[in-house]
């Protein structure tokens, strides 16, 4: 602040500067403690080696059963009808849709971690970007269960994909859940790839490591031949880069498209053209809120805090805090665009939505989307590893909210008030969705004991012992 | 009805004044008008063609040019909500034409009943809160189903084409296509579809559906069934046909007399027989849908909009003819004539407009000043 008064007066100060100091400006290291490269192969590659914890085979078997209540209420819903879920007539899309929305969200954060910061080299994502590509990868298998089983006639779902027939009947390509096929399969299949190909090199490492015969044969399958060859490391990457590109706009796009499935409809409170970006941005908010939520008891239970320092807490707080802010935004501008627009059905909407059937969610999401993540301001706050992880919980509480506020406030009051209805899960409902919770943690558990947690020469690169002049740029 | 203006209602002395009041109403009486350029053209152009209003971008017309038989009819509806005493006799004729399904108190309350078509009831009064029963409660009834939208919300948003429309504005719906996505039924501003979330037609009829396990009716009551309709399973959406069962056996029907007397006259036959595409036409009010043929005041009427001389063109011409929701473009088929009340002005609860008029125009301009709306209070 000092230097800044010296400069106070204009007349003093040249346009052009002869020489530009650069402020001081500490990088703080991503790996602490000065550990070596072997610490950190050793640190990875023992979390697969080693023997499995009791911890794992107990939160593996709680998961396995919290996850048959998805099966259990699946084949009921398949064997009776939709009908053993609340909907109804107004509100013809309950939780079902919610849910899609909701797990869809969570998978954004991954592919913007490895590849809109990995384009921005943003070197702090070394660290959680395997992780958060897994949780990707598995929350839009869980996101896919919902869209596939909420149809009247599961076993005709397949009619939404464009297969030559003999009717010549082909899909409308006028609809956004058509979109949202293309968009989901795409994004599935390029995060599958990216997580995959990103994880070749530390396979070979395991298999170089392995012991056991199985595990020779597992990982070296796995691993696709790669001898740490020159060219082998030039291909990759250039094909990482070229995945990062290939993802970047999917990042945007998938969420854009899930909106159109609200945006494209004509019903007030869908109808708004800041969907796509506050969409998106929602879903970037959801996706940290979850990275956070599981790589801090994983950084405990493993010891990681070497690797996951106070540095990617701070920046995945940042994060959360800007895009739970660029919400509460939308928020409010939908709010100014219902008055400013003088539509009286969509202000009744969106009064409707604060003050109506269903305001008690429509304050739950905007304390923990907008409210809660404010707290990220304070660097107390942020450095409060337990309370970090209460608020991220709140952050995924709040934006499951959201996406009910959407899609239930607006479609049990619509135009003609004689339609109107009120929707409320049935057990089934609850029951399907909490399993989904379960079938996740069984994929990330699998992920935790089988697959390398960090991807061992990303990290590696980070470090300052792979400067070879030894941080001296002189 | 929340001061939106669904039902269209004046008093004698203000339609006097106004006849086309109902035109004055709604967010379409002070929106830019739906049909741009072509407002002006009669409604058989407008229901031949699909004008675009002032936009640059093509639509795909209804009517094709190489097919003889395509197009032939546009069919359309004219409700007086006037004449509509609120009977239901529409809704219980519907459901045994079309093989409706009864669903049970319990499903009722779920949301869940699987009318075609419905009686909305509107109340108004001047007193609007306190725990007492208002004592000037006036009703306004309305009969809803399928509006046959020419642009229909509902089509474009299935994945699958599962609704589709055809050449003679029918929005029809393939049942054997059907996924059961529900996006049409979300889209559909009226409410008029209607999803089985069980499969109602394989149960005991005084009983919940229990699975694929459960009890069945014996084969006496599926005899009781609509032989020309379908019986639709479970999962898949369903909704007002316009009776289209009737549409195509009228057709025939003028289809097979029209043949038989050319035969007669003409002495051809097989491939020498010509008909003309004004000999296939059905004569207006040969085609009556279940809810009109049971009216007992003639309140539905519905025939073919593109002649000019059929009863419900000339409906669609009086004044009082309105779109329900007009603003959003759709365009329904489905039209109603807006109601005239006269009430005693010596009566206690006499109100110089409908509550439900005075609700709309206290909401949509709420400081009284405006200057086109002012005669109207």
């Amino acid at each position: 602040m000092a230097t800044l008064s010296n400069t106070d007066s204009t007349e003093d100060r040249p346009a052009i500067l002869d020489k530009v100091n650069p402020a001081p400006w500490n990088e703080p290291p991503l790996v602490l403690n000065n550990r070596s490269f072997n610490w950190v192969t050793e640190k990875i590659c023992g979390i697969v080696e080693g023997k499995t914890p009791t911890w794992w085979w107990w939160c593996f078997i709680t998961a396995m059963i919290i996850a048959s209540f998805t099966g259990m209420g699946l084949i009921y819903l398949v064997s009776t009808g939709v009908g053993v879920w609340g909907n109804n007539n107004p509100v013809n899309w309950g939780w079902a849709i919610v849910n899609f929305v909701f797990w869809i969200g969570i998978g954004h954060a991954g592919t913007l971690i490895s590849a809109i910061l990995c384009l921005l080299k943003q070197k702090w994502r070394t660290s959680i970007n395997r992780g958060s590509e897994a949780m990707t990868v598995f929350a839009v298998m869980c996101a896919g269960i919902f869209p596939l089983f909420h149809v009247g006639r599961v076993w005709f779902a397949w009619w939404l994909f464009p297969l030559p027939n003999a009717n010549a009947i082909w899909p409308n390509f006028r609809s956004p859940l058509e979109w949202d096929v293309f968009a989901v399969s795409t994004y599935f299949t390029v995060s599958i790839l990216f997580w995959y190909m990103g994880m070749i090199p530390d396979l070979a490492v395991l298999r170089d490591r392995a012991k056991e015969t199985w595990r020779k044969y597992f990982y070296g399958f796995l691993a696709m031949g790669w001898r740490n060859a020159n060219n082998h490391w030039r291909n990759f990457e250039m094909a990482y880069l070229l995945l990062a590109g290939l993802s970047t706009p999917l990042v945007l796009s998938v969420h854009t498209i899930v909106s159109f499935d609200f945006a494209v409809a004509n019903l007030p409170g869908w109808h708004t053209t800041i969907f796509p970006p506050y969409f998106v941005a929602g879903a970037i908010f959801s996706g940290f809120g979850m990275v956070l939520t599981l790589l801090l008891p994983l950084r405990a239970v493993f010891g990681l805090h070497d690797l996951i320092t106070q540095t990617h807490i701070d920046n995945m707080c940042k994060i959360t805090l800007a895009t739970g802010s660029m919400v509460g935004y939308a928020y409010s501008m939908e709010f100014f665009i219902a008055w400013y627009g003088a539509n009286s059905y969509e202000g009744f909407a969106f009064i409707n939505r604060a003050f109506g059937n269903y305001w008690w969610s429509y304050w739950i999401m905007v304390s923990c989307n907008v409210i809660c993540p404010q707290l990220f301001w304070f660097k107390k706050i942020r450095e409060n590893t337990p309370l970090v992880w209460v608020i991220s919980i709140f952050v995924n509480v709040g934006m499951w909210f959201e996406r009910f506020v959407i899609a239930n406030t607006t479609l049990s009051r619509d135009f003609l008030p004689s339609s109107w209805g009120y929707y409320s899960p049935t057990v089934v409902d609850i029951f399907t969705f909490f399993g989904t919770f379960g079938f996740f943690s069984i994929l990330f558990l699998l992920f935790l004991r089988f697959l390398p947690l960090m991807p061992l020469a990303e990290v590696k690169s980070v470090m300052p012992q792979a400067d070879p002049h030894g941080g001296k740029h002189s | 009805m929340e001061g939106r203006a669904i039902v269209r209602e004046a008093n004698a002395d203000e339609y006097k004044s106004d006849t086309s009041f109902a035109h004055h109403m709604g967010a379409e009486s002070h929106s830019p008008p739906i049909y741009g350029k072509d407002l002006d053209k009669d409604l058989v152009f407008k229901s031949q063609t699909t004008p675009r209003g002032n936009s640059s971008y093509e639509h795909p017309d209804h009517n094709y040019e190489k097919s003889e038989e395509h197009g032939l009819h546009q069919w359309g509806m004219s409700i007086d909500l006037n004449q509509c005493t609120g009977c239901s006799a529409c809704v219980v004729a519907c459901q045994s034409e079309n093989n409706i399904p009864v669903v049970g108190k319990d499903q009722v309350l779920r949301g869940r009943e699987m009318h075609w078509i419905r009686l909305d009831r509107y109340f108004s009064s001047t007193q609007r809160d306190g725990a007492e029963l208002p004592s000037d409660v006036q009703v306004s009834f309305q009969g809803v189903a399928c509006m046959h939208c020419e642009t229909a919300p509902c089509e474009t948003v299935c994945p699958v084409n599962a609704t589709v429309h055809d050449e003679e504005g029918l929005n029809a719906m393939a049942y054997n296509r059907c996924v059961g996505t529900r996006y049409c039924a979300n889209n559909c501003p009226y409410k008029v579809r209607r999803f089985n979330f069980f499969d109602w037609n394989k149960r005991k009829t005084d009983e919940v559906y229990k699975g694929p396990l459960g009890e069945e009716n014996d084969p006496v009551s599926a005899m009781g069934k609509n032989p020309d309709v379908t019986v639709r399973m479970r999962g898949v959406m369903e909704k007002c046909t316009y009776c289209t069962q009737r549409i195509q056996e009228s057709k025939i029907r003028s289809k097979v007399k029209a043949q038989r007397s050319k035969t007669l006259d003409t002495g051809k036959d097989g491939k020498d027989l010509v008909l003309d595409r004004s000999e296939l036409k059905v004569a207006d009010g040969g085609i009556q849908t279940a809810c009109q043929q049971v009216c007992p005041t003639d309140a539905i009427v519905f025939g073919d909009i593109s002649d000019p001389e059929s009863e419900v063109s000339k409906l669609k011409t009086n004044p009082r003819d309105y779109s329900v929701l007009g603003y959003l473009s759709t365009r329904p088929r489905t039209t109603f004539l807006a109601k005239v009340r006269n009430p005693n002005p010596h009566m206690p609860d006499h109100a110089v407009s409908p509550h439900s008029a005075r609700e709309y125009h206290d909401k949509a301009h709420p400081s009284h000043h405006d200057e086109g709306h002012s005669s109207q209070h």
